[in-house]
């Protein structure tokens, strides 16, 4: 019971300092170099299986070029409070390597907001990554570790984790990504390159039924439950403001735009949907494009 | 012309006799300290101008019998008294009276008297509850005002829990009448749980402390209930309100053997926070923080020999709000938080002296914890019932031999309903919920403590030897600990005492850190060995006022500590998360002292304490612990004025609390947050922590009341101490928060 308390005083902590006015940077403000989110094309696989990573980066301020290297292990549990890193994981392998320029990436062309190089990983065999683990472990999913670092030419960094679910269900039951139908503005659809100006908006996303699954967890006991997904919205501008800077589900969110496009580049407002399980979709509008 | 004469004389004579010679009446009256209504015993009451004099009895009562009628003046002169001087007419109709003596001071600030008044446990300091109720900076509450005491050490921002010497949060127990409590403080610090004005004292014991308590390797902090104390008019109330909480206090008399006390308080805090949070459109909170306590005591003397005493404690704190959106620090906060804690006891307590040699005392604490925490599709429910039960006898064995066998034992039965993320928390700093694996569980599980123990003092000489065993059984990890203890006292002066106390002291693993889902069924109970020795002298000698100084050296070593653990281990075959094991060490030592000067218009307390902490696991190399405080200085001053005014003071300097650095942070793309990479382990330190705090009191005394009203200003020079930080989404820059800033406290209290 006393650790009990001491763990709900941590709780309310991190509430009671959102509340004060902070000069830190703002989440929502994409100005350094900052990886948005790692997509796979599949989010839950089976062993031995191929998926593919495609990271959502911006460094709105970078005019050369991102260097960026990634790697892929067994998760050793970084949910439970290992160290969130391939480094000195006895499976670690290099999956890729190389150099982003605007001449080379067509997203990067756009002050370098947007879509970076995909690559691949190879999941290792059932016999490597299901070994002495538990058959609840491998109905729920053991963990992939995909570690990507990617630097600039400023000498900034950002390293960033993707756990690729690993499971023995059968594929109609594995976890998918997200499916945005359509991006509103004040209840319209907008295109990509429709920035909105001058104004205050209301935006949300509306996600194709599919979108929001059901799956069963197995409990450690062996009984299993339903749940359902809930997708959270994190929004991202380069200009304006927003009134939340998440969102659930199909819930709108209000942006007050700014009154013109700046002239020494590009605007953004971008949303990077997750269902909570490793599933997630990304939407960019971009201004100036 | 003779006999004319004579019989001139005998007429006048006559005359005289008749008309001067007045009536004989008897004066009689009440005498009661103004305010309280105190009898004031065998005290001398003057009749003047016949100089007659009298004593009251027990009750206060005085007579004055074969008075004649007629106008007097009534002194009454007492010492701690203003001297009373009532001009009386004394006549047949003139009724029994009471009569008001007031004190010169209802400020009094008693000094414990040391070296004198010998304490059964030698570790044991004690607050009053005249001490803590008007101790600056602690809003009168018992347990705040033992932060101010050598040895604790001080603990950051909003939390008010007691730290013993260089120990942690969860190494101190809190008991009631000597029966544990689950939680002491309403909202984790706040103010704590009982009404102060229905105790007698605050016990705080620290390294070396006895056999009659275990299980918890820093020290203990005890609640001691009073007995009610109704007065002469058989019944007696206060209310009381400040800006937290109001509440009030009744106590009774029943019949001539036995009084009862009864007191509840409760918040309205929840109306102003209401208020602020009203219109926030990211925040709705629908059950505003509140909380209440209630407090009762029933006494009955049973006979000469047999006392019974029930103490009845509930406490409840409430709490719930909706986050319209995820919190910007972690999307894992969002959507619906409802908390309730809540706990009561039921103590019956039992003492038969049978003899001048022995004497059987027999307690338990009876009743129920809860806890409930909903927060949407995470939960935890934890009910517990739970029953404590302490017995001793104690035998006068010779003049200089007094032994003491007792039990100490603990019931629980609890039932568990948990869903919760459980992140990784290592030094100070917590990875966000999001990141964090969620784990369930239900269960019902049964608690089973089990002490005894065996005390003997034995006095030769000056010397006092106190050896002492404890066995202590964890019946649910089926662990089983000798725990000996020994100390020694030796009066080398009336006024001089030398003193040294050891021990060892076991203290069992969370029900959390040995669960098979949350932590690991094969932790341990963490274990400690104390040393102490130092000495105290009373400079006053026979004086009322002085000095007095305490000052020891305290070293403890700590073994079998229960820290996290992040690795797999082969469980039946199976790789399973460790979670928790035994591989963490410990060691702390200081040095405390105590200074105190009391006259008739000063009380001062002095307390610096010097001491070092460490820890260390497998994983982590020796590093500073996070309460070790070099340095802790505490000055407490009142001074009373006249006219029942008094001011009083604190001021505080304690070095800066060790911190872990977060060097920079791992974006995990999953759950949208960054994960914390710590640094070296409490590498650096927060600045030196300086505090201020100033109190005023006043005292309105009437003849059968007593207005008390308190100003308590924490921080009165509003210094920015950091507290805490605040780092950027990606830690790659920071903020340090302030805590406190000047703070003030009122409160107005009425006596009846």
């Amino acid at each position: 019971m006393k650790k009990l308390n001491q763990w709900f005083f941590y709780m309310w902590l991190p509430f009671f300092i959102s509340c004060a006015d902070s000069k830190l940077p703002k989440y929502v403000e994409l100005n350094e170099l900052r990886v948005l989110s790692l997509i796979a094309d599949k989010p839950e696989v089976n062993p031995s299986e191929l998926v593919s990573i495609t990271p959502i980066i911006s460094d709105i301020n970078e005019n050369t070029a991102l260097t960026f290297e990634a790697f892929g292990c067994i998760d050793l549990g970084v949910s439970l409070g290992a160290e969130p890193s391939c480094h000195s994981n006895p499976t670690k392998v290099s999956l890729s390597q190389g150099t982003i320029t605007s001449a080379t990436n067509a997203q990067m062309a756009q002050n370098f907001t947007g879509t970076a190089p995909a690559f691949t990983a190879f999941i290792p065999p059932a016999s490597s990554i299901f070994s002495q683990r538990s058959s609840t472990d491998q109905t729920n999913g053991i963990g992939y570790l995909i570690e990507y670092k990617i630097s600039n030419s400023r000498g900034q960094s950002v390293n960033t984790i993707k756990r690729i679910l690993v499971s023995n269900k059968s594929n109609d039951q594995k976890n998918l990504n997200p499916v945005i139908d359509q991006f509103q503005s004040n209840g319209a659809t907008i295109g990509v390159n429709d920035f909105p100006l001058n104004g205050v908006y209301k935006i949300a996303l509306t996600f194709d039924a599919t979108s929001f699954q059901t799956y069963r967890l197995t409990k450690d006991d062996g009984s299993s439950e339903t749940q359902g997904e809930q997708l959270t919205t994190t929004w991202f501008i380069t200009d304006g403001s927003l009134k939340y800077f998440r969102s659930m589900n199909q819930d709108s969110n209000e942006y007050t735009a700014p009154a013109a496009l700046p002239g020494n580049r590009k605007s953004f407002l971008i949303s990077i949907s997750r269902d909570s399980r490793g599933g997630a979709v990304f939407h960019r509008i971009c201004g100036g494009c | 012309m003779k006999s004319i004469l004579f019989c001139i004389f005998i007429s006048l004579v006559m005359n005289a006799q008749t008309t001067d010679t007045p009536e004989s009446l008897s004066f009689k009256g009440r005498l009661l300290e103004k305010g309280t209504q105190i009898p004031l015993k065998d005290v001398s009451v003057f009749l003047l101008p016949l100089k007659l004099k009298t004593q009251t009895n027990t009750q206060g009562d005085f007579l004055f019998e074969n008075v004649p009628a007629g106008a007097y003046q009534m002194i009454v002169n007492v010492s701690g008294y203003i001297k009373l001087e009532k001009d009386i007419q004394l006549d047949a109709d003139l009724k029994k009276l009471k009569y008001y003596v007031e004190k010169e001071t209802y400020l009094s600030f008693e000094t414990t008297v040391v070296g004198q008044k010998q304490k059964r446990d030698q570790t044991q300091k004690t607050l009053t509850q005249e001490q803590f109720l008007s101790m600056p900076g602690s809003g009168g509450d018992p347990v705040k005002a033992v932060q101010n005491l050598p040895g604790v050490n001080r603990v950051q921002g909003f939390s008010s829990q007691v730290v013993v010497q260089g120990g942690e949060p969860k190494d101190t127990a809190y008991n009631i009448d000597g029966h544990n409590i689950p939680i002491v403080f309403h909202f984790g610090g706040l103010t704590s749980v009982v009404m102060p004005e229905a105790l007698e004292q605050v016990d705080y014991l620290s390294a070396g402390y006895g056999t009659e308590y275990s299980r918890a390797t820093g020290g203990i902090i005890g609640l001691n209930t009073r007995r009610p104390q109704p007065g002469e008019r058989k019944k007696k109330s206060f209310f009381f309100l400040d800006n937290l909480k109001m509440g009030g206090l009744y106590e009774g008399n029943i019949d001539e053997t036995s009084d009862f006390l009864v007191s509840a308080r409760g918040s309205y805090v929840g109306l102003f926070l209401g208020a602020v949070a009203k219109g926030r459109e990211d925040f709705n909170l629908t059950v505003a923080p509140e909380f209440y306590d209630i407090t009762a005591v029933y006494n009955k003397k049973l006979n000469d020999k047999q006392n019974f005493k029930v103490v009845t404690l509930a406490s409840r704190d409430t709490l719930a709000f909706v986050l319209k959106e995820p919190l910007k620090t972690d999307p894992a906060f969002r959507g619906r938080f409802y908390n309730e804690t809540q706990f009561y006891r039921f103590i019956p307590q039992w003492t038969y002296k049978v003899d001048s040699e022995t004497q059987y005392t027999f307690s338990s604490g009876i009743g129920q914890n809860q806890i409930v925490v909903d927060l949407g599709e995470q939960y935890l429910n934890i009910r517990s019932n739970v029953m404590t039960l302490r017995g001793e006898l104690e035998k006068t064995i010779s003049n200089t031999w007094v032994s003491q066998l007792g039990i100490d034992n603990f019931y629980g039965d609890t039932d568990v309903k948990i869903k919760l993320v459980q992140p990784r928390s290592e030094g100070g700093v917590s990875n966000p919920f999001s990141s964090s694996e969620v784990k369930e569980r239900q269960t019902r599980g049964h608690l089973v403590n089990t002490g005894l123990y065996n005390r003997h003092e034995l006095k030769w000489s000056d010397w006092t030897f106190i050896p002492g065993l404890r066995v202590d059984r964890f019946r649910n990890s089926n662990e089983t600990y000798l725990a000996p203890r020994l100390a020694l006292r030796y009066n080398l002066t009336p006024t001089w005492m030398l003193k040294a106390a050891g021990g060892r002291y076991y203290q069992p693993a969370e029900a959390q850190e040995q669960d098979k889902t949350f932590g690991n069924p094969d932790a341990r109970a963490p274990r400690a060995d104390h040393l102490t020795f130092g000495f105290e002298k009373d400079f006053r000698e026979t004086s009322a006022s002085g000095l007095t100084w305490q000052s020891s050296y305290f070293d403890k070593w700590l073994d079998q500590l229960v820290v996290a653990s992040f690795s797999q281990i082969e469980r039946d075959g199976i790789l399973v998360d460790e979670n928790y094991n035994n591989k963490g060490r410990g060691r702390a030592y200081g040095i405390e002292n105590q200074v105190k000067w009391n006259d008739a218009f000063w009380d001062i307390w002095l307390s610096y304490t010097w001491s070092e902490s460490f820890r260390w696991n497998d994983r982590v190399a020796k590093y500073k612990h996070q309460y070790d405080q070099t340095h802790n200085f505490n000055l407490v001053a009142a001074k009373k004025l006249e006219n029942n005014w008094k001011i009083s003071g604190r001021a505080r300097y304690v070095t800066g609390n060790p911190y872990t650095p977060i060097i920079g942070g791992t974006f995990d793309a999953d759950n949208d947050v960054y994960l914390p990479q710590r640094g070296n382990f409490y590498s650096q330190r927060y600045n030196d922590f300086y505090q201020l705090d100033l109190r005023i009191d006043k005292k309105w005394i009437k003849d059968e009341e007593i207005w008390t009203l308190y100003l308590d200003i924490q921080n009165i020079l509003n210094t920015k101490n950091t507290e805490s930080i605040e780092y950027s989404y990606d830690y790659t820059r920071k903020e340090f928060i302030s805590g406190l800033p000047l703070l003030p406290a009122f409160g107005l209290k009425g006596e009846f």
